[in-house]
């Protein structure tokens, strides 16, 4: 048995795969592709995969994780991405397997790289005020299901704000560890709030999930 | 473009990986490399219709031309419909995602009564006129429905240009052949419509009138333009040899069926007298052992699905079952994969299936005795006993099931209070039996009894009959309450609204049209979920056509009568079915086809014998 870790692609029609149904999903892969993956020995024997950090339903991602263990240590990580890649539809890509480096624990930190269309409102001076506040206070859901009143602007980190001709476009990073994960469309509905309007459609795409020292998880 | 206004939505909905194709399995062609196109629609939501079977066969079977592209529609959910109709969102097909009503031909599969008026509600979707008559003179998109419902297909022939009577496989390419080459002859709506007529299995409505007699039945049906008098329905001769996918489209999100299928044999032996499938699939059709066990592996190789199912109308009936068993389960158990069997008859579940079937975990067992005492079982020749059902049972406790689940109907012909009492007396003693075994399970047993109102169909023995009517289903309804006395037996049955609903639709003629335009104009869509059923819409709309719901539900037809469904050819003779009748009446039941021919006339329609070791042949 030889653990590897794939790095995979998430987009297009793809990005409709909801969380739960992505196991589901890669198992059905791992079929096709013909690649012998461990399954768990207890009463009811079950493949498998674990996908480190969940990716919010209409997201796109260039970078997302997936752990799991091939029966055959003769195998090389090159060779199960071709073989994945062959038998995966449009959408995902796997773009490396590798053996893993690093424990979730160390992941701290995603990158987005967001696209907000179809509204005037929604526009690089207005979020340029709206991210001036000295709060930005949001209900989050917490582990008991209850809501509670986060200030979200300390955990929000924004390098690029631009107006371009298809919407209004910023990078952002977000903690999205085992501490703190906040998703950005948290931050995205608090300032449709302060804008008074909400765009007509938010492509957002997961650039890379990082470390707390800001190297790329591995 | 559509897929942006799509896509804009979809985070609005539930599920909306449904709407967006993608999927493993769906098949990409280019639109301006292929010469006809076909939407191949589901009237129900995209959970029911990607479970459907036959869906897959044709499916894949158009794809593998070329030059043909079949691409999938589902009904909307409610939520997503009312996205689309506010953002001018026409239906669409998944693959292209383009509009349905740019496409050749949109075939509707009819699976079950409660449907129709998704047909309706689809078509207006598309922005495609309702009525067929309202389609004018240009040749495309053709309007064409199949599957098990077009048996009698008058209450929504007129909504359709060509109704396909029996199995597609072969009918349906043939179709598309003759479209294409009238296409690039410029041809018309009607001449095409035409020209398929004379092709067997193809029923084209709008090229026959119905006359009534005075007493509102049917007088006959006269064809116009040289269509046949009778159509006959098309059959696949052998079923070894046709056509099936080696690949399924794998949906992203669950559905009710997500697993890999294989149809082990088509038809059914049994000749139960309440059962549609049973007389219109004839004649009974196997596929080797060797060609079931190839076609399961490839498919599950090509779809990765961790589960198999054996479809059929009775898998136990094939000849080589234990064969098919012993190998499949060899392979699914190496593969991780589980097997699934349903339909499987109480009476030839032995010790050594169980045993097999034991390997394939499940939490309980399924049987269907359909009446409540041995009399009424012999009325409509469920030759099934009370001992057989016992000692299955016994088998079954003593394998280690606690749970068993019965399936009965009410309303049968014949029906005395004694069988009603019976369905409770026969879940008492299987109760019973549960206590009195000394190698039984630990815990209590659980017996369900399902009980549905019964639907008397065409095609088979019991269409002359009429439907019990409302107030005495209530009444028999609760006399099986009352019978009940232990809390280990828990009752449940069908809303009897409902079954009143599918007669109707099952038995009516054209004059039933517009009433079903009424209703889904007054809103009636997915009647078949609690959603939006709304059985006082539907009354109201016949009402207001004028419809005498009683004249089609409650009514005893003589044997002479003439049906809305006499002009098409299912191959059964109504002769038979008359004299089916007369034997149920008498308590007597008919052998299974293995047993003795009981001269259906499929045989002869068929062109030849047409049991199975000489199935090629016909």
């Amino acid at each position: 048995m030889k653990k590897l870790r794939a790095r995979f692609k998430k987009k297009d029609r793809a990005k409709y795969i909801s969380h739960l149904d992505l196991y589901r999903f890669m198992q059905r892969t791992f079929k096709r592709a013909g690649i012998s993956v461990w399954y768990t020995q207890g009463f009811n024997p079950h493949l498998y995969i674990m996908f480190p950090l969940p990716l919010s339903l209409g997201y796109e991602s260039d970078c997302e994780i997936m752990d799991f263990n091939i029966n055959d240590d003769t195998l090389a990580p090159e060779t199960v991405m071709e073989k994945l890649n062959e038998a995966m539809p449009a959408g995902i890509e796997i773009t490396e397997v590798y053996e893993p480096e690093m424990k979730h624990t160390e992941i701290e930190f995603s990158h987005y790289d967001i696209l907000l269309t179809g509204a005037p409102e929604i526009n690089a001076e207005n979020f340029g005020r709206f991210f001036s506040q000295d709060r930005i206070v949001i209900q989050k859901k917490t582990k008991q299901k209850t809501m509670k009143d986060v200030d979200i602007k300390p955990f929000a980190e924004i390098s690029e704000c631009s107006d371009t001709d298809r919407g209004l476009h910023i990078l952002m990073k977000m903690p999205s560890g085992s501490n703190a994960s906040y998703n950005p469309s948290l931050l995205l509905g608090a300032f449709y709030k302060f804008a008074g309007a909400e765009a007509e459609f938010a492509y957002v795409n997961r650039t890379r999930i990082v470390t707390g020292d800001g190297r790329d998880f591995r | 473009m559509l897929r942006d206004k799509i896509e804009k939505l979809l985070l609005k909905v539930q599920k909306p990986s449904r709407y967006i194709g993608g999927e493993h399995g769906s098949v990409m062609k280019d639109k301006d490399k292929v010469d006809v196109r076909f939407a191949f629609c589901f009237p129900d939501s995209y959970d029911i219709g990607m479970s459907h079977l036959g869906m897959k066969i044709l499916y894949s079977l158009i794809n593998s031309r070329e030059n043909y592209w079949c691409e999938r529609v589902f009904a909307p959910w409610l939520d997503f419909e009312e996205l689309m109709v506010e953002n001018d969102i026409p239906l669409y097909a998944l693959e292209s995602l383009d509009p349905v009503k740019d496409f050749d031909f949109i075939g509707f599969t009819m699976q079950y009564e409660l449907s129709y008026s998704n047909l309706l509600n689809m078509l207006s979707l598309a922005g495609v006129p309702i009525w067929q008559k309202d389609r004018g003179d240009s040749l495309a998109p053709i309007v064409v429905a199949g599957g098990p419902c077009v048996c009698n297909p008058e209450p929504f022939a007129d909504f359709c240009d060509i109704i396909s009577l029996g199995e597609g496989e072969e009918v349906t390419l043939e179709m598309m052949d003759l479209y294409n080459e009238m296409k690039k002859k410029g041809s018309t709506r009607h001449e095409f419509l035409v020209a398929a007529s004379k092709i067997e299995g193809l029923y084209v409505p709008s090229l026959y009138d119905a006359e009534y007699n005075e007493d509102g039945t049917i007088k006959q049906y006269v064809p116009k333009e040289g269509a046949p008098a009778v159509i006959r329905k098309r059959i696949i001769r052998d079923l070894d040899s046709v056509f099936y996918p080696d690949d399924f489209v794998v949906p992203f999100s669950d559905i009710v069926h997500n697993r890999a299928a294989v149809e082990v044999l088509r038809g059914c032996i049994r000749g139960c007298r309440f059962c549609q499938a049973g007389f219109i699939y004839r004649p009974f059709r196997e596929k080797t052992t060797e060609r079931v066990c190839s076609q399961a592996k490839c498919l599950c190789e090509n779809t990765g699905y961790e589960e198999l199912s054996l479809l059929s109308l009775s898998t136990s009936d094939h000849s080589d079952i234990g064969g098919i068993f012993t190998e499949l389960l060899e392979y699914t158990e190496d593969e991780h994969i589980n097997m699934s069997l349903p339909s499987l008859r109480v009476d030839n579940f032995s010790d050594e299936l169980l045993e097999k079937i034991k390997r394939v975990r499940t939490s309980g067992l399924t049987f269907a005795p359909e009446a409540g005492t041995q009399r009424l079982r012999d009325v409509i020749n469920k030759n099934v006993s009370e001992e057989e059902i016992m000692s299955t049972c016994r088998i079954a406790f003593e394998g280690g099931y606690t749970k068993v689940k019965l399936y009965f109907m009410m309303g049968l012909p014949t029906e005395t209070d004694e069988d009603i009492v019976g369905i409770a007396e026969t879940a008492q003693r299987i109760v019973d039996l549960f206590y009195s075994l000394p190698d039984r399970p630990k815990g209590s047993p659980s017996v369900s009894i399902s009980v549905a109102t019964f639907v008397p169909k065409p095609f088979t023995p019991f269409e002359f009959e009429p439907q019990i009517s409302y107030d005495e289903i209530k009444r028999r309804q609760k006399l099986l309450v009352d019978s009940i006395t232990s809390k280990k037996i828990k009752a449940s049955w069908h809303d009897p609204e409902i079954s009143i609903l599918e007669e109707i639709l099952a038995k009516g003629d054209r004059r039933i049209a517009p009433a079903m335009y009424e209703a889904w104009k007054s809103g009636c869509k997915f009647d078949s979920w609690g959603e939006t059923y709304d059985f006082g819409k539907w009354m109201a709309a016949f009402e207001k056509c004028g419809i005498d719901v009683g004249f089609y539900v409650n009514r005893e037809r003589s044997y002479d009568e003439v049906f809305p469904w006499d002009h098409l050819d299912y191959f059964v003779t109504k002769e038979f079915l008359a004299r089916e009748n007369k034997k149920a009446k008498q308590n007597l039941t008919t052998p299974h086809c293995r047993l003795k021919c009981s001269g259906c006339g499929v045989n002869k329609k068929a062109g030849g014998e047409c049991f199975e070791k000489t199935t090629c042949q016909i």
